[in-house]
């Protein structure tokens, strides 16, 4: 609670720090006031003007001419005093008004940011009582696709709030930051990433082999969506801190087939000073958002090339979160004459709307209703015949269990047991990653080198 | 006062006029003064800016005041060269109606 009262007051400070510090209705009546007073001046000046021109002054003046003078000065001085004055009342009711607006407007950005900033700032707060994981370097652990605990943690009105109602997310972050919608802040999703990301240190990918960590080969290859994610839920709940990718070597009669499952964010290290070892961090979140190479995604690519996935064989990214950024980026440079060739993309629960990836990927977006994550970038995901985007409900009232595994491994069998001929469309295209006969994974280990 | 006919048109009477409606400004932007003082001293100022602010109305309300005064002023002195004026239109009149009896008698010694 502290927190959001600290975010919220930065803003009021933002509106107000320089205005004067007022009523804004008080301001506003007093401008009215001063107006009041301009009008007597202005009436003033006026009489004033009528002595210079009246008849009876000029008659007046050849009967006492050194009277006539004294008039002629005083009228003078007291014009050009009245004229101050005037001056003064309209540019101080001027001043009023613009300085009440500004209030208004400061208030008015207060109402719609606020809400936001204070989500933001209670996010990981909320999340980190249900995920049980140490804060490495200082950061706020995320866990995602771990068992999801009963009854709400921290935050947990804000939680019921935001999954209660699906389109609240909606609600909140669009109109702030919805591109091209006329928001309050167009863009300002990326662009404040970007602004953001500078200030988190994004360093080398040390790529290192982890035999070690289980694997999901012993089940055989994939044959359907909820195989896949079950596959990435596996390496999630297996990721040894954080940024561990599996490579998934397929080989059947459709030739070989290579598919990667990238996990999600795991430290919430929202200040940039603390340095982790963890790519899966806070600062690659914001890299991801703003469009720009992070470490995670050179790492990746390290490791497909430590695995000899050669140039001609299709590759499918799964990724979930921060994962499916990550791979949405991926796609969109993976390309024929780029070293790798992605064909396929799955994403589950990322805000991939604003990815450019290109029309012969094959893109299979999960969302589940109450899930804000995937809202974050303020974006619907395009439509295009290429671009399937599947809204699943499932998980539990808290923001952890819309966003879980769990949730989207149940959206996926919903999915697979969908006849909607656009996903069956989908299969059809996937089958080459769907029917192999035997499966080999590799687990790598990718981490920020110092 | 009464003024021979030929001064009558010179409607000095207007000044009188003129007089009344400058001491009616004067007096009106010296009562603004006070309700503005007033005013003002009901917004609760708390912030550096507030108190720049506050200068800046003090110097209009200076202004104000300075003006109300030199309205009174002048609307003072417009009454007193209209009185001067007339003073004088009549002291011509009375020289101009000595000047035409003097002139009569004399056409009428014969």
């Amino acid at each position: 609670m502290s927190g959001a009262a600290a975010v919220s007051g930065a803003v009021t400070v933002r509106g107000g720090s320089d205005s004067i510090a007022a009523d804004v209705e008080q301001l506003a009546t007093f401008a009215a006031v001063l107006d009041g007073a301009a009008g007597s001046v202005a009436g003033a000046l006026r009489v004033l003007a009528q002595c210079l021109a009246d008849p009876a002054m000029i008659s007046a003046a050849v009967l006492d001419p050194a009277g006539a003078a004294q008039i002629l000065a005083l009228v003078g001085v007291a014009t050009a005093g009245a004229a101050g004055a005037l001056a003064g009342c309209q540019s101080i009711a001027a001043g009023l008004r613009l300085a009440a607006g500004c209030y208004r407007a400061a208030d008015e950005l207060d109402r719609r940011l606020a809400p936001v900033l204070a989500a933001g700032y209670r996010l990981p707060l909320a999340l980190a009582p249900l995920t049980g994981r140490a804060a490495p370097s200082g950061g706020l652990p995320m866990g995602s696709g771990l068992p999801m605990g009963g009854g709400l943690p921290v935050g947990g009105g804000l939680q019921a709030r935001l999954t209660a109602d699906p389109n609240l997310a909606d609600l909140a972050v669009r109109p702030l930051i919805a591109p091209g919608t006329g928001g309050l802040l167009p863009n300002a999703s990326a662009g404040l990433a970007g602004l953001l990301a500078g200030a988190f240190r994004d360093g080398t990918a040390e790529v290192s082999a982890r035999p070690a960590l289980p694997t999901g080969d012993r089940n055989g290859p994939p044959r359907s969506a909820a195989d896949l994610i079950r596959g990435l839920a596996l390496r999630d709940a297996h990721d040894d801190g954080g940024g561990a990718v599996d490579v998934r070597i397929l080989d059947g009669p459709a030739g070989r087939r290579v598919i990667v499952d990238i996990t999600g964010t795991t430290v919430w290290n929202l200040d940039p000073r603390r340095r982790t070892p963890q790519v899966s961090d806070f600062g690659t979140n914001l890299r991801a958002l703003a469009n720009r190479s992070s470490v995670y995604e050179r790492g990746v690519l390290q490791a497909l090339r430590q695995a000899g996935v050669t140039p001609d064989e299709p590759i499918m990214l799964v990724g979930h979160s921060q994962g499916g950024l990550i791979a949405a980026r991926l796609a969109g440079q993976l390309q024929a004459g780029s070293g790798f060739m992605v064909t396929h993309l799955v994403t589950t629960g990322s805000p991939v709307g604003l990815a450019r990836v290109p029309r012969s990927v094959s893109v299979l977006s999960l969302q589940n209703q109450g899930d804000v994550v995937p809202e974050l970038d303020g974006a619907d995901n395009p439509r295009r015949g290429n671009w399937i985007t599947v809204r699943t409900a499932h998980g539990n009232d808290s923001l952890i269990g819309k966003h879980s595994l769990e949730s989207y491994l149940a959206g996926a069998r919903d999915l697979d047991a969908s006849t909607d001929p656009a996903l069956v469309h989908w299969r059809r295209s996937a089958a080459g990653f769907l029917s192999a006969e035997r499966i080999s994974t590799q687990v790598f280990q990718i981490r920020r080198a110092e | 006062m009464y003024l021979p006919a030929p001064f009558q048109l010179l409607e000095l009477h207007r000044l009188e006029h003129l007089s009344r409606e400058l001491a009616g400004v004067a007096g009106e932007l010296g009562g603004l003064c006070p309700a503005l003082r007033s005013r003002a001293a009901d917004l609760p100022w708390h912030s550096a800016g507030a108190r720049a602010f506050q200068a800046v109305l003090h110097e209009l309300l200076g202004q104000l005041g300075q003006s109300g005064m030199r309205l009174a002023e002048l609307s003072a002195a417009v009454r007193a060269h209209r009185q001067r004026a007339t003073d004088r239109a009549a002291a011509m009149g009375r020289v101009a109606h000595t000047a035409l009896d003097a002139v009569e008698r004399a056409v009428r010694l014969p």
